[in-house]
């Protein structure tokens, strides 16, 4: 039987030249996926780095009980020097699985090619791919769409709702349409706060 | 058959070029008539052919050799150690720079006549070539080791990589084409300067020794015959250790060329 997944913030300050979180308290208490919209320079991608332990939070805590964190970073982070495989292989063990993954990305055929030989939607899916191959219980996704075509955005974000049953998967993403397909938890990250978003706010806007 | 042509071109150019030179020696030996000064090409081979009959050639090339890379590899094996030292301590980085900055100001000469005072003329050429290539390895490993991108660091931890997993993985590849253009360019400079310590300390069995009679007994064709050996030995040692570094980092799957001369000297 699956462990629950939990994620709290409890009171966590941090910030650089001003504050981004201020006694920030939040509490994902459902498994799914969370979508996170927000201005540039809101604090979105701090907010992930707090959860995965990249950013340790200046004061109060973020707790979570999850074994593994699967973060797909802003940048691609793929190691030029090794294939395309073997960048999914250090993040795990099964090659099938990897394999498996590749074919589900469309990438099969790109795993013995370096990264310097793809284009940006190939590297984006390459990215995509290690953080699924490492099959954390929360997953972080900081904008994990761009530079790929809408078809194939459709199949992933398919993938992505399969995949995510029974983890916790906060998406970071200034596309409203791509947080309105892929969840239906969206919030907006303002002023130390996560406000919930109805779906039904931006169908009337966007009406 | 393209490619045999292309090689076959790129001989017949080589050679072609070996003869303009050959003939401008020629040309200036015919100019200068003193043997004293400049050796002909035909006494240098004829001095060649007679040397590389004799035993105590190859064993004099082999004692040199063996110095200059004993030295060498120290400077490489402990150039690394103290970057990774200095890397994870500022003092000692701090510490270290100002002797760095002395030994790689400080002339062959100086060092050799000040060596020899402590140690037996058999070493002096060892630690000559050592002190001449441990600041080109500890400085380029030092850089390459601050130029390792943090955000690879950042997803290594992020996945949970072992301190030996980012070792292997992002710092020995970030580093490794910093380490081998100093590696590139101190095999020749060890060489040098390791023939160089051995004709001032004229160790029993040495190429220096050789050289420093040729001077002594003015045999022109033999010191350029030493000359030579030295350059075509530093030539074929710096090209079989770069072998042996490509197939070193194929083998830990780094599948890239690494970059031209990027060493700071």
């Amino acid at each position: 039987m699956n462990q629950k997944i939990t994620l709290q913030f409890h009171n966590v300050t941090f910030g650089y030249d001003k504050p981004l979180l201020e006694q920030f308290q939040f509490s994902f208490e459902k498994e799914g996926i969370y979508t996170l919209l927000g201005k540039s320079g809101c604090g979105k991608t701090t907010f992930l780095k707090l959860i995965s332990g990249l950013l340790l939070p200046q004061s109060g805590s973020v707790i979570h009980s999850a074994k593994k964190i699967s973060f797909l970073f802003q940048e691609n982070r793929l190691l030029p020097w090794l294939t395309v495989l073997d960048n999914l292989l250090i993040v795990t063990k099964d090659r099938q699985y990897c394999l498996f993954l590749l074919k589900e990305l469309d990438l099969l055929g790109t795993e013995n090619k370096m990264p310097s030989a793809l284009s940006g939607g190939m590297l984006r899916r390459v990215a995509l791919a290690r953080a699924l191959a490492y099959d954390g219980d929360i997953f972080l996704l900081d904008e994990p769409f761009t530079g790929i075509d809408t078809e194939r955005k459709q199949h992933i974000m398919l993938l992505l709702q399969k995949k995510m049953t029974h983890k916790i998967c906060i998406f970071v993403t200034h596309h409203i349409q791509e947080a309105l397909s892929v969840s239906s938890h969206i919030y907006t990250l303002e002023k130390s706060t996560l406000k919930p978003v109805s779906p039904s706010f931006f169908v009337e806007e966007s009406c | 058959m393209k490619i045999f042509i292309i090689q076959n071109k790129k001989y017949i150019r080589q050679t072609a070029i070996l003869l303009v030179w050959l003939l401008f020696w020629q040309i200036l030996y015919f100019f200068v008539q003193k043997d004293v000064l400049i050796a002909s090409p035909v006494s240098v081979a004829k001095a060649f052919l007679s040397l590389c009959k004799e035993y105590d050639f190859w064993l004099t090339i082999l004692a040199s050799l063996c110095r200059i890379l004993a030295g060498y590899l120290f400077s490489v094996f402990f150039g690394i150690l103290f970057a990774v030292f200095c890397y994870n301590n500022a003092f000692v980085h701090a510490l270290l720079q100002p002797a760095i900055q002395t030994i790689k100001a400080t002339p062959v000469v100086s060092f050799s006549i000040l060596v020899l005072l402590w140690v037996k003329t058999d070493f002096v050429p060892i630690i000559i070539s050592f002190l001449m290539v441990f600041p080109l390895i500890w400085t380029n490993t030092t850089i390459g080791i601050r130029q390792t991108q943090k955000q690879y660091l950042e997803m290594a931890k992020a996945y949970g990589f072992s301190s030996f997993k980012t070792l292997r993985y992002i710092y020995v590849p970030s580093v490794f084409p910093y380490f081998l253009s100093a590696c590139h360019a101190g095999i020749g400079m060890a060489w040098k300067a390791g023939i160089a310590a051995e004709v001032i300390c004229t160790p029993s069995v040495s190429m220096g020794k050789k050289i420093y009679e040729t001077k002594i007994y003015l045999e022109t064709p033999e010191l350029f015959v030493w000359t030579i050996c030295a350059i075509i030995f530093s030539i074929i040692l710096e090209k079989l250790f770069l072998k042996l570094l490509y197939y070193f980092s194929k083998r830990i799957g780094i599948s890239y060329e690494p970059k031209n001369n990027i060493a700071i000297s």
